[in-house]
């Protein structure tokens, strides 16, 4: 039996008759566009940046139509100063996506930098998206509640569940599309090196950790401080 | 880019053709996929070619962007698991495509290289160009002596498998 390298010789002066890709297909082939999985990577974050931009030019219409409301207006315009430091939050993550692609880094560290991108920053980013459906969806509720200029809501404790209903339900979603692509990554970081696995993963283990308590610590206080509102002017 | 740059990416391009081509035959199982991995990897080349600055061969420096981009980019197609050696039956249910303009013992052995893993796949093609160690090194992030082991257990792999 032949040795592979022996094989290979012969495929190499078959290729080289074969190669056939003129400077024209290659422009065209670069104005296609790319498919690939950072471009699927940044889908949810413009998503969260034209949902948080509606949630801002509703804030910046109800600052208006409750003119009269002071304490009301104050926490619309809070509620909207959240909602732009989201916008250029999940902007610069569009940002960092695509430059990721650039990085002159060989194999082994382009995986680390993109596990650990992947869950730390975008998962933070993941967060952003869902707290912006939130925003949204309060701010619509803003809007078409209160015909009088005077915010009254009964069932507080339903639109809370609610709230927080589409805000894990969103999270999770993303989430559950982004395993895929997380655990390729892995795989292939473990077929390279599998000491450094075990190294990455303590470390994503204390970013998770960290990342769910703050997340839910910062979700809970986003949904107190939306539901002490509504107490204080109901 | 600059014209003067275009041209020479396009110039650059020309002269390695060769390798594109077979990245994208070791990573992909039919016409199809191939013809996305290499536009994939060329609109990566294309971006990342302004900031290419002649530390390394272009050829290395295109394998690394190459495999970057076969490695962590690309998902739409349905993947093997990972196996140690297959049987005559197991053969037959291999899902790559045979490559018209090579023949039969060159299709073989891309038969058998596509039921490694990526990163396996990515070596024996680096080490059957005759790549050095370092320089697999270099665009795998693996030390040399690593390079050495595992090229001699897929190949070993390689062997089995085409048995």
């Amino acid at each position: 039996m032949k040795e592979i390298d022996e094989i290979w010789t012969g495929a190499d002066k078959q290729i080289e008759g074969d190669v056939s890709f003129s400077p024209e297909a290659i422009l065209e082939s670069i104005n296609e566009g790319s498919r690939s999985i950072t471009t699927g990577l940044l889908k949810p974050l413009r998503f969260g940046i034209m949902v948080a931009t509606m949630a801002a030019c509703m804030f910046v219409y109800n600052a208006f139509f409750y003119g009269g409301n002071l304490p009301l207006m104050l926490a619309i315009l809070l509620l909207l100063a959240l909602t732009v430091v989201l916008i250029l939050y999940l902007w610069s993550q569009v940002r960092q996506l695509r430059r990721m692609d650039l990085l002159d880094l060989n194999l082994h560290d382009l995986l680390i930098h993109k596990i650990s991108y992947l869950n730390s920053r975008y998962n933070w980013a993941m967060h952003g998206v869902s707290l912006s459906i939130v925003l949204a969806t309060f701010t619509i509720n803003l809007t078409i509640e209160n015909p009088d200029g005077i915010f009254e809501m009964r069932k507080i404790l339903i639109l809370s569940v609610f709230y927080l209903f589409a805000y894990l339900f969103t999270y999770g979603l993303i989430k559950l599309s982004l395993r895929v692509v997380d655990k390729q990554l892995k795989n292939a970081l473990f077929n390279l090196e599998e000491q450094t696995l075990r190294d990455l993963d303590g470390e994503l283990r204390k970013h998770r950790r960290l990342n769910r308590i703050i997340a839910f610590g910062f979700l809970v206080l986003v949904l107190t401080g939306i539901a002490f509102m509504l107490f204080t002017i109901s | 880019m600059s014209g003067e740059q275009e041209k020479l990416f396009l110039e650059r391009m020309a002269e390695n053709l060769a390798i594109l081509h077979k990245v994208c035959n070791v990573y992909c199982n039919n016409a199809e996929e191939k013809q996305d991995l290499m536009q994939e990897i060329t609109l990566q080349l294309w971006k990342a070619f302004p900031s290419f600055r002649e530390q390394s061969k272009f050829s290395t420096w295109m394998y690394r962007i190459a495999f970057n981009t076969a490695v962590t980019n690309i998902r739409k197609s349905k993947r093997h698991p990972i196996i140690e050696a297959l049987s005559d039956q197991q053969n037959e249910l291999i899902e790559k495509e045979d490559i018209p303009s090579l023949d039969d013992e060159i299709n073989k052995l891309y038969k058998a290289i596509s039921l490694l893993n990526e990163i396996e796949k990515g070596i024996i093609l680096l080490y059957l160009e005759k790549r050095s160690y370092a320089e697999i090194g270099e665009i795998t992030g693996l030390s040399e002596k690593n390079v050495s082991v595992k090229i001699v257990r897929i190949k070993a792999k390689l062997k089995k498998i085409m048995s």
